[in-house]
C-alpha cells in the first residue's frame, strides 16, 4: 500500500531530502556535482544514501540498512571498501576516510561510474548519476513500488491486454521515452488536441472520450476517428492543436507543493501592474491544478489515469480514493473518481490496481534531472535570465513538503499572446471553475509556466514541439512574456548564449 | 570530503558533457554508439573498416536524425520525423509496434467491390508539421480502411542479392501444380522495362534504394533529387527548398541499409526445434516462406518467395493496387520473426499462434495441417519460429 501524501513528506522530512532544502547557493554549489547523462547503472561509491555527496549521513544510511531495516537504494554505493559486499566494515572505511584520513574509497568515487570489479551487488536507484532514478528518501516499499512502475512503464500492452479500442500509443515509454523512461519524446509521438464549440464551453468530439483524438481504432474496420469539422459537428466552431509528450523528470514532486503556494504566486488581476497575471487552475472541488500543458490536472494519479485511458485505451480503477481523485472529466472521459471502462474484449480494469499503484509510484517519485556544471558564462546567464524577467514566471525555486525544488516553474497560467494560443479551453465549463476565481476560465492562449529543470533534454520544445532549439523557443514567448522575449532579442549573440547555456545547464 | 576537492575531479565529465548542449530531438545514436558486432541485429552484415565502417556508422546516424522544421520535414503531411521513428523494435533497423503503423483508405462498395481509389490517393498521413493545422483525413467516401504495420529492414540489403529468376522460378500463378497455392511476382515498370518488387506489403518497391526514397518522402516529408525510377517526392509544399536531403546523407543511410545484419538465428538447442522445421515443410509453410533463396553471396535464409498471394478469406476487405488485388499480400520473409510482434500486415496477431491461424485461402491447407498437429508437434513448430 502505499502511504498518503502527509504520510510520506513526514518519511520524507525523517530520512532525507538534503538536497532539497538546501539554499539555492548549495543548489548551486551541487550543480557543480551533479554529473550530466550517464548511462544507467552508474553509481558513486559512498554515496549509500544517493543524495549526491557523500558524508556521514551514507554511514548513517548503512548501519540503518544493516541493522534496523533500512533502505539498500543501492548497494554497490554503500559497499564502500569494494568487497563485494554489505556489512559493518563499510561503514567503519568510510568513517576512517571521511575523519581518520583512511584510504580513499575505491572507484567509481568522486564521479559516476560502474563498478569496475565483478560482485553480487546491485544499484536499484541512484537518481544524481542517473536519468529516470528514484529521490532519495524513499522507503523500501516505495522504492520497490517504484522500480516496478518503471518496469511497468517501458511495457508494451496488447490488444489481448486491453489496448484501444481507440489508441495513440501500446506503452507509457512510448511518447516517455527521451533520452530515458519517464522522458518526453519527438513531434513523431505529437497528438491532436480536439475540442469543439467555443471556449469557456467546449466539448469532446462526438463519441470521443475526452479532447485527444486517437489515431488507431480497433473496431469500425480500422477507421480512425476523422477530425472533426464544423460541418460534421451541426456549424459549431472546432479547434485543434498538436501536443508535444511532456517530460516526468521531478513532475511528481508537485503534488507536494501546497495550493497555498500556487494562490500565493498567483496575481489574477495583475495588481502588481508588471504585466504578468499569473492564474491558477482548479476543478470546482477546491483542488488546485499542477500537471499538464493547462494545469489541468490535480494529482499524478488522476494525470497518468487520463493518459492511460485517453492514448492507450488502458482501463483502470481509482487507486488512492478521494485523496487522489480522478477529478477532471477531460482527463478520463469518466466522472469524479470513478473507474474508467472501454468497449474492447479485454476485462476493465486492464491494469490492476496495484500495478497501476506501481506506475503511479514511479511518476510520483520520479527524481529531476541533475544539474549540470555551472560555469562563470553560466552564472552571467543565471543574471540576464534575472533581470530579463524570466524568473517572474519560471520562479527558481518552489517550496514544498520535501523541500524547495527547483523547478523553474510557478505551476500558473499565463497568456503566451496570438502566437502560441491554440484555442483549448481546458476549463469544463465556466461554473465549475468560479469556485476559487470568479473569472477563472482557462483561454484559449494561456499555458501553464513549464518547469525547466531539465529543458536541455526534452526538445523540441513549447507544447507543440515547434520550437527545434531554445533559442527560437524563447523567440516564440509572446503575451505575457513579451518583454522578456523583446530584452532577450535585443542581446548581442555572445550574451543570447549565456542564457541558452544557463538553461542548458539546469 | 570538500566539495572543491571533488569538483575538480568531476570536471573534465561535466566538461565532456557540455559537448552535448546542442541536444536536440530524440535521437539514440551518436558517435560513441558502438557498432554491434557483424551478423548481430543492428549490427553490420559483415566485418567492416575503413571508409566502409565509417560510411556505415555515418548511415546510422542518418537513419537515426530527427528531421527538424526548417529541414524540411514534413510534406506538410508526415508519419514520423525520423527513420528510427518506426524502425526501432528491438532494434534500430527493425520493426515497429501498433502504434506507428500507417494508414490507408480507399472504397469498395461497402465490401462488394470493386475496390477504387478515391480523390487524394490511399494514404492518410497521422500528423502535419506543426505550423500547419489539421489533420489529412481519409476522403468523405472511404469505406474500407487498412493499417499497415512496420517491417523490419534487417537483412533487406540481401534480398536484393537474389536474381530476378530465382523469384519468377516460384511463380504458379494458376496453381499449375494443383497445391492449392498460387503465387505471382509483381512486376513494376521502371522506365520502359519491368522490375521484380521485392518490397513493402504488396511488393510494390523493387530496390532499397527506391524502399528509402519511398519512406524518406511518404512517411517523413523529405524531397529528393530525382533519380529517374519514379520513387519518392521531388517536390512538397513547405517552404524549405528541395530537394531537403543531400546526396552525401542519402547515400550513407542506404549503405547502412544495404549492409545492416540480417536477424540471427537464436541458435536454441531443443530437440524440437529440428522436429518443428521438419513440421514446417512437411505441413506446406514452406511452399511460400521458402527456408532460403539464392543470393550473390550464398544462400539468403529469408524464409519467403517474395511473391504476392492471397490468404484471406473472401469477404477480407483491405487495399488494391495496379497488379496487387484486395488480399493480395507478399510473402513475409520470417527471419527475426521472434522478434517483430505483432503479425500479419496490419497487426492483428499478437503471438505467432494467432498469425498462423489467420491464414486462409491459399494457406487454408497448411493451416488446417497445422490445426491437426498433435499438441506437442504444434509446439515444436512454434519453438522453431521462435528460433528463426
Amino acid at each position: 500500500m502505499l502511504k498518503t501524501p502527509v504520510e510520506r513528506a513526514a518519511g520524507a522530512r525523517r530520512s532525507g531530502f538534503r538536497v532539497w532544502r538546501a539554499p539555492l547557493t548549495v543548489l548551486v554549489l551541487l550543480g557543480l556535482l551533479a554529473p550530466s547523462l550517464h548511462a544507467a547503472g552508474e553509481f558513486e561509491r559512498g554515496d549509500a544514501n544517493t543524495d549526491g555527496m557523500v558524508n556521514i549521513a551514507d554511514g548513517v544510511t548503512a548501519l540503518e540498512y544493516l541493522f534496523v531495516g533500512g533502505v539498500g537504494y543501492c548497494l554497490d554505493a554503500m559497499d564502500t571498501n569494494d568487497d563485494g559486499d554489505v556489512d559493518i566494515s563499510d561503514p567503519i572505511s568510510l568513517i576512517n576516510y571521511l575523519f581518520a584520513s583512511g584510504p580513499v574509497p575505491p572507484a567509481p568515487f568522486g564521479a559516476c561510474g560502474e563498478d569496475p570489479t565483478p560482485d553480487n551487488l546491485g544499484c536499484s536507484s541512484h537518481a544524481p548519476c542517473n536519468l529516470g532514478d528514484a529521490i532519495p528518501g524513499l522507503t523500501q516499499e516505495e522504492l520497490d513500488s517504484f522500480l516496478h512502475g518503471r518496469e511497468l512503464m517501458s511495457h508494451n500492452f496488447t490488444v489481448e491486454e486491453g489496448v484501444g479500442p481507440l489508441f495513440n500509443a501500446t506503452s507509457c515509454e512510448a511518447c516517455h521515452s527521451t533520452p530515458t523512461v519517464g522522458g518526453s519524446a519527438p513531434t513523431y509521438r505529437n497528438f491532436f488536441l480536439v475540442a469543439v464549440g467555443q471556449p469557456p464551453m467546449q466539448s469532446d468530439p462526438p463519441g470521443l472520450p475526452s479532447f485527444v483524438l486517437p489515431s488507431y481504432n480497433l473496431n469500425d474496420g480500422g477507421m480512425r476517428p476523422a477530425m472533426p469539422t464544423s460541418a460534421s459537428v451541426g456549424g459549431q466552431t472546432v479547434t485543434a492543436a498538436q501536443r508535444n509528450a511532456p517530460p516526468m523528470f521531478g513532475v511528481g514532486l508537485f503534488e507536494f507543493v501546497s495550493n497555498s503556494t500556487i494562490i500565493g504566486l498567483s496575481d489574477p488581476n495583475d495588481s502588481n501592474g508588471d504585466g504578468i497575471s499569473g492564474r491558477f487552475n482548479a476543478d470546482g472541488f477546491g483542488n488546485i491544478g499542477r500537471f499538464g500543458y493547462k494545469a489541468q490536472a490535480n494529482f499524478i494519479e488522476a494525470f497518468i489515469r487520463g493518459a492511460a485511458f485517453n492514448q492507450m485505451g488502458i482501463t483502470t480503477n481509482p487507486v488512492e480514493g478521494n485523496s487522489g481523485v480522478v477529478s477532471y472529466k477531460y482527463q478520463v472521459g469518466a466522472g469524479f473518481n470513478v473507474a474508467t471502462i472501454d468497449q474492447d474484449g479485454a476485462p476493465d480494469p486492464e491494469v490492476s490496481v496495484s500495478d497501476f499503484a506501481d506506475i503511479i509510484a514511479f511518476n510520483r517519485f520520479l527524481a529531476p534531472p541533475p544539474q549540470k556544471e555551472f560555469t562563470t558564462v553560466v552564472f552571467q546567464g543565471q543574471t540576464r535570465f534575472h533581470s530579463l524577467g524570466c524568473a517572474t514566471c519560471h520562479v527558481p525555486e518552489l517550496p514544498s513538503a520535501v523541500g524547495p525544488l527547483a523547478a523553474y516553474s510557478d505551476l500558473l497560467l499565463h497568456d503566451m499572446g496570438p502566437g502560441l494560443a491554440d484555442g483549448l479551453s481546458m476549463s469544463g465549463g465556466g461554473a465549475q471553475f468560479s469556485t476559487l476565481v470568479p473569472d477563472h476560465l482557462v483561454t484559449a492562449s494561456e499555458f501553464r509556466t513549464q518547469p525547466l529543470w531539465g529543458v536541455r533534454l526534452s526538445g523540441p520544445w513549447l507544447h507543440d514541439g515547434r520550437a527545434d532549439t531554445l533559442h527560437e523557443a524563447i523567440l516564440l514567448h509572446g503575451g505575457e512574456a513579451q518583454s522578456s522575449r523583446d530584452g532577450y532579442n535585443a542581446l548581442t549573440p555572445t550574451e543570447q548564449q549565456q542564457v541558452i547555456e544557463f538553461l542548458e545547464a539546469l | 570530503m570538500s566539495i572543491l576537492r571533488r569538483g575538480t575531479r568531476l570536471l573534465t565529465i561535466t566538461l565532456a558533457a557540455l559537448t552535448i548542449s546542442t541536444f536536440v530531438g530524440a535521437e539514440v545514436i551518436d558517435d560513441d554508439t558502438p557498432v554491434p558486432p557483424a551478423g548481430t541485429p543492428g549490427g553490420p552484415t559483415v566485418p567492416l573498416t575503413g571508409a566502409d565502417l565509417e560510411q556505415w556508422i555515418r548511415g546510422r546516424k542518418v537513419f537515426d536524425r530527427d528531421w527538424r522544421l526548417d529541414q524540411g520535414l514534413g510534406t506538410p503531411e508526415l508519419n514520423a520525423d525520423s527513420c528510427r521513428s518506426c524502425h526501432q523494435h528491438p532494434v534500430i533497423g527493425a520493426a515497429g509496434q501498433l502504434d506507428t503503423n500507417v494508414f490507408r483508405f480507399g472504397a469498395d462498395n461497402n465490401g462488394n467491390g470493386p475496390f477504387v481509389d478515391l480523390p487524394g490517393g490511399q494514404i492518410a498521413s497521422k500528423l502535419r508539421r506543426v505550423d500547419v493545422p489539421g489533420r489529412e483525413d481519409a476522403n468523405g467516401a472511404a469505406d474500407v480502411f487498412e493499417v499497415r504495420q512496420t517491417p523490419s529492414l534487417l537483412g533487406i540489403g540481401l534480398l536484393e542479392t537474389i536474381p530476378e529468376s530465382a523469384i519468377l522460378a516460384n511463380e504458379d500463378p494458376f496453381d499449375t501444380d494443383g497445391d492449392g497455392v498460387r503465387g505471382v511476382a509483381r512486376m513494376i515498370a521502371i522506365g520502359g522495362a519491368f522490375e521484380v518488387g521485392r518490397y513493402g506489403w504488396k511488393a510494390q518497391i523493387p530496390t532499397v534504394s527506391d524502399f528509402l526514397r519511398d519512406a524518406v518522402s511518404e512517411e517523413i516529408g523529405i524531397t529528393l533529387p530525382d533519380d529517374g525510377r519514379g520513387f519518392g517526392l521531388l517536390t512538397d509544399s513547405d517552404p524549405v527548398p528541395d530537394p531537403e536531403i543531400v546526396d552525401a546523407d542519402f547515400d550513407d543511410a542506404l549503405f547502412f541499409l544495404m549492409n545492416l545484419a540480417p536477424p540471427p538465428r537464436a541458435g536454441g538447442t531443443d530437440p524440437a526445434i529440428p522436429q518443428g522445421e521438419a513440421l514446417f515443410s512437411t505441413i506446406g509453410c514452406a511452399t511460400c516462406h521458402i527456408p532460403t533463396l539464392p543470393g550473390a553471396g550464398g544462400p539468403v535464409p529469408l524464409y519467403s518467395d517474395l511473391l504476392l498471394h492471397d490468404i484471406h478469406p473472401a469477404e477480407f476487405r483491405g487495399m488494391a493496387e495496379p497488379d496487387a488485388p484486395v488480399g493480395m499480400y507478399r510473402t513475409p520473409p520470417l527471419w527475426g520473426v521472434r522478434d517483430t510482434s505483432p503479425y500479419l500486415h496490419d497487426g492483428s496477431a499478437t503471438t505467432l499462434e494467432d498469425a498462423i491461424l489467420r491464414h486462409g485461402d491459399e494457406a487454408l491447407n497448411a493451416r488446417t495441417n497445422y490445426e491437426q498437429l498433435t499438441a506437442g508437434e504444434q509446439d515444436a513448430l512454434l519453438l522453431f519460429l521462435e528460433d528463426l
